[in-house]
């Protein structure tokens, strides 16, 4: 898991260049309690996925051996290119069944729970999607594609995936067509009617085109970043938890096994038959949840993420040398400290501080 | 030539004219469809045109662990979601397809795959018998009679291995499928109670 080393850096670095740019333009497109939680959610991914990763390098490799069928020529540009635009097509699918499956939406749901829409919501990553994503590549073992290669084609499609992360890049002509860019990105991150299940593409638009999932950035109405059950929270364990606690509401709401099932595999909207419909939305009376924070508290949240930060490069660092019960302590360790922050902050008390 | 390639092409057809009839739920043309690639694989194997003994394995598993289950669904909840619906079909597939993968691949427990393929055929047989289709009830239970004379590797007939049973059953059972009335007669009925009661 040593690139992520690398990751985190250069992710800070760019988030800087966007914060002095956007000052520059005298544009607010960050919120300092939002890109913390942002930052602190893609850690405790990390933490869980260097483990959870384990899973699907273990099932690729097990398939790989069996059913693996051709051998490809590592040194051949082509074999990259092939596996590349391939896992960009299984992405595809992985990411639409993170929106359109309520169970896999509980995993997915953090990251646009972000009302905002910076590079610091690209790092806003899920701890729990790991155990399906796996599956949609099953055909790319059964290919024979090499794990080097397999892992090192989704390293490149997610860290592609960071810098459409930005409301500071406009329309990119033609590449609009076959590539995800920022304009098209937005729509998939927005809460508007027009933007819903849009735009799931990693690396190429096309997929969308093919399925007819592309939606186009409109210019007459902006979009609201955000989901339509709102987070309201800075707790970015809470975050992880909190659809798969709505489901698990809903499931016991309901006598009907039909519809238990449906609330599980159905889209996150869908209601059982005979139930209100859900009101509608409109964007302009939209508000983004926000929480009064005195300097100290800002300054803490800040401290806390860095130090978070540095405790996950650090992770990352000896990772490779550690015994798998010594890394999942160290795992567990960092969750506590984060779910002990997260309480923290909720607490009356702590609420109370912020507003007097 | 060996016999499992003609019989894998016998399979491979029929399992094709499941799919091009649209009058059939999609959990089913997903199973047909699901057995049909495991049996043109089977015919490029034995045939020695293009073997790929690997992927032929790994879609047959897909056949016993999820394609049969899926046809089982089918049969017992002809209206089901997982019946009627592309999305819940593949679901149910994927998620049936994991625990094959995880039970072969992993626990290195194939008996546990086929297990699952004969209690699904069984399931059918049971509901198609209670329901009075008695011909789609009898080439089930030839089906049956494949799956069991391949397991227990019994050479009945003179000239056909093992392997030509099951594809046999297999073919004769997805054929009284296909002819079976059972998902239009549902369709027919779901009409029938949404017209209007006025009258």
């Amino acid at each position: 898991m040593k690139p992520f080393i690398f990751v985190i850096p250069i992710a800070l670095l760019m988030i800087g260049i966007e914060l002095w740019v956007a000052r520059r333009r005298g544009l607010q497109v960050y919120r300092l309690k939002d890109s913390i939680t942002s930052l602190n959610a893609g850690a405790i991914s990390q933490f869980v996925i260097t483990l959870g990763a384990g899973i699907s390098v273990y099932m690729y490799s097990v398939i790989l051996d069996k059913y693996g069928a051709f051998e490809w020529d590592t040194s051949n540009p082509l074999t990259w290119i092939l596996a590349l635009v391939l896992y960009d097509f299984f992405y595809y699918w992985v990411h639409r069944s993170g929106h359109e499956v309520n169970l896999f939406w509980a995993a997915h749901v953090i990251h646009h729970s972000s009302e905002e829409f910076n590079l610091s919501t690209a790092l806003r990553q899920s701890a729990t999607g790991f155990y399906f994503k796996w599956v949609f590549y099953v055909p790319l073992a059964l290919l024979g594609f090499p794990l080097k290669v397999f892992l090192t084609v989704g390293f490149i499609d997610l860290v592609y995936q960071i810098w459409v992360h930005t409301r500071l890049v406009g329309r990119l002509g033609f590449l609009e067509w076959f590539l995800v860019t920022p304009s098209n990105h937005r729509v998939h991150h927005g809460q508007n009617d027009y933007c819903l299940d849009k735009n799931y593409g990693g690396i190429f638009s096309v997929w969308d085109r093919m399925f007819g999932t592309y939606a186009d950035e409109r210019e007459d109405e902006p979009v609201v970043y955000g989901v339509r059950k709102p987070l309201q929270s800075w707790n970015p364990i809470w975050g992880n938890v909190q659809h798969y606690t709505l489901m698990w509401q809903q499931i016991r709401s309901t006598p009907s096994w039909r519809n238990k099932l449906m609330y599980v595999f159905a889209g996150p909207s869908w209601l059982p038959p005979g139930a209100a419909p859900a009101p509608e939305f409109v964007p302009e009376k939209f508000e983004r949840f926000d929480t009064p924070a005195p300097r100290w508290m800002q300054g803490l949240g800040v401290f806390t993420c860095g130090l978070g930060l540095a405790v996950l490069s650090h992770f990352l660092l000896i990772q490779k040398n550690l015994a798998p019960d010594k890394a999942l302590s160290y795992s567990a360790a960092a969750l506590l400290a984060y779910l002990l922050i997260g309480w923290l902050w909720q607490r009356p008390r702590v609420m109370e501080a912020a507003h007097a | 030539m060996p016999s499992l390639a003609y019989t894998d092409g016998i399979l491979a057809l029929i399992c094709l004219w499941l799919l091009t009839r649209a009058s059939l739920p999609i959990g089913v043309r997903i199973a047909a469809g699901t057995l049909g690639l495991a049996a043109v694989l089977g015919v490029l194997r034995f045939s020695g045109l293009y073997p790929i003994p690997q992927w032929h394995q790994f879609v047959s598993m897909l056949g016993a662990c999820a394609a049969f289950p899926l046809l089982a669904v089918a049969v017992l909840w002809p209206d089901a979601a997982a019946t009627r619906q592309l999305k819940f079909a593949s679901i149910f597939f994927i998620g049936m397809a994991v625990l094959g993968v995880l039970a072969v691949g992993v626990a290195q427990k194939r008996v546990l795959v086929d297990a699952l393929t004969v209690i699904s055929v069984v399931a059918m047989l049971i509901s198609l018998a209670r329901g009075g289709r008695w011909p789609t009830a009898l080439t089930t239970a030839l089906m049956l009679a494949g799956l069991l004379l391949f397991a227990s590797k019994a050479t009945v007939v003179p000239g056909l291995v093992p392997g030509d049973l099951l594809h046999i059953g297999m073919a004769i059972g997805l054929f009284g499928l296909g002819a079976s009335s059972l998902w239009q007669d549902a369709a027919n009925l779901d009409t029938l109670e949404s017209q209007p009661q006025s009258a």
